[in-house]
């Protein structure tokens, strides 16, 4: 059974001039953004912790700074999520976290983006050095490729967002626990272990997490530190575990316009996005992929990679 | 049509990527994924230069006669003006006047 963490009861950070209870705050630093989350319902600040582990951190000395999120369970028994900008009230549990997630994510990526900081929705990870973004929509298999990669040797930076340093061509790591599907497991043998644990919705479903402290522990050595970038793969479709991989070059600029797609900060700057993305691809080679089983696939991966560059 | 003035829309930039490029149309909210040859004639439409001068430079730019690019040419600014790139400037002044 999982204990909540003790950090998340700071007397100091939820003190009320009122008899009723504090509610409880729990306080991340993500890539230096201060993040909280407030809550009285446990089980969400549960979940939120889960996802966040790796972005532990006490209470924040500038909370002017902090970006705070809630979600309030109401006497009527619906719940309020609300963010800086705005609030919305939802009937049930299930509709309400996946809003305060998105509401994280969303403002995360603006505080990010006002630092210079680009973050392209994207797998991450790391080959002798360089880095290779994968790039593909939800469900169409970015953490499972990944984990067939780190099984291979890669190195994990992300499976969710590759985070591009400002002023230099490198992807950041950005440990956000994995966010595991079933039907993964089966193809991943060190996580076998996650068929005894729950599965909660979260985002895409109903999943399991995983932190990266797990997944090292599953994995030694697995995580990945910051490289330049030198890949691009870009996933074509859902995986067809039938069908023979196969990675086919792109130019660049379509490669570009590709990524831009899962730039948020290209829906608030498109030209901005373009230049940024446009020169960071100087250079890198890009090429389309079309997923099959997942070993083969990571043979065909592992091959190309090793492939010199044109 | 080779008198005609071809001159780039104000609404539209071109961002070099690798060996390609793409044009992007802030009015439209389109953007156009195109070679490094449609790139260099993207870039030759000054707004001062005909097609016929605009195939000259080109061609010169690869050690060729105009005549062995002009087709091309004409092709790549037929291609702008369906993506609705360019504006047209009225046709060059007559040499006489």
């Amino acid at each position: 059974m999982r204990v909540a963490p003790t950090y998340l009861y700071d007397p100091i950070t939820t003190s009320s001039t009122t008899t009723s209870s504090p509610t409880p705050t729990a306080w991340y630093s993500i890539l230096g953004v201060s993040v909280s989350i407030t809550s009285n319902v446990a089980e969400a600040l549960q979940r939120v912790d889960e996802t966040y582990a790796a972005f532990r951190a006490p209470a924040s000395a500038a909370p002017h700074e902090t970006i705070a999120l809630h979600l309030v369970r109401l006497n009527n028994q619906d719940y309020l999520v609300s963010s800086p900008t705005d609030e919305r009230r939802w009937p049930t549990y299930d509709h309400a976290l996946p809003d305060l997630f998105d509401r994280l994510v969303h403002a995360l990526l603006e505080r990010l983006l006002a630092r210079g900081i680009y973050a392209i929705h994207a797998g991450a990870v790391v080959h002798q050095d360089g880095a290779l973004v994968l790039a593909g929509r939800s469900g169409h298999g970015k953490t499972t490729l990944v984990l067939g990669l780190l099984r291979r040797g890669l190195g994990l930076l992300s499976d969710e967002f590759a985070v591009v340093e400002p002023a230099a061509r490198r992807i950041m790591p950005y440990r956000r626990s994995l966010h595991i599907r079933p039907g993964t497991p089966e193809l991943i043998p060190e996580l076998h272990f996650l068929h005894n644990r729950p599965r909660h919705r979260l985002g895409g479903g109903f999943e399991w997490t995983l932190t990266p402290h797990e997944l090292e522990r599953a994995m030694p050595g697995c995580l990945g530190q910051s490289a330049p970038l030198c890949h691009v793969l870009l996933l074509e479709g859902t995986p067809q575990t039938n069908a023979r991989p196969a990675i086919t070059r792109v130019p660049a600029a379509l490669a570009a316009m590709e990524l831009l797609r899962g730039t948020w900060a290209a829906s608030v700057n498109f030209e901005g996005g373009l230049d940024r993305i446009s020169r960071l691809l100087d250079g890198v080679r890009c090429a389309r992929l079309r997923i099959g089983a997942l070993d083969a696939t990571v043979q065909q991966v592992a091959s190309w990679l090793e492939q010199p560059h044109d | 049509m080779e008198s005609e003035i071809p001159i780039r829309s104000a609404d539209v930039t071109l961002q070099r990527v690798g060996s390609e490029a793409i044009l992007y149309d802030r009015r439209r909210g389109l953007a156009h994924v195109i070679n490094e040859s449609a790139a260099r004639i993207w870039e030759l439409c000054d707004g001062r230069a005909t097609q016929e001068q605009i195939a000259g430079a080109f061609a010169a730019s690869y050690d060729l006669p105009a005549t062995a690019v002009r087709d091309d040419v004409a092709k790549i600014l037929a291609a702008f003006q369906e993506l609705q790139v360019l504006d047209h400037e009225a046709d060059a002044p007559d040499s006489t006047e």
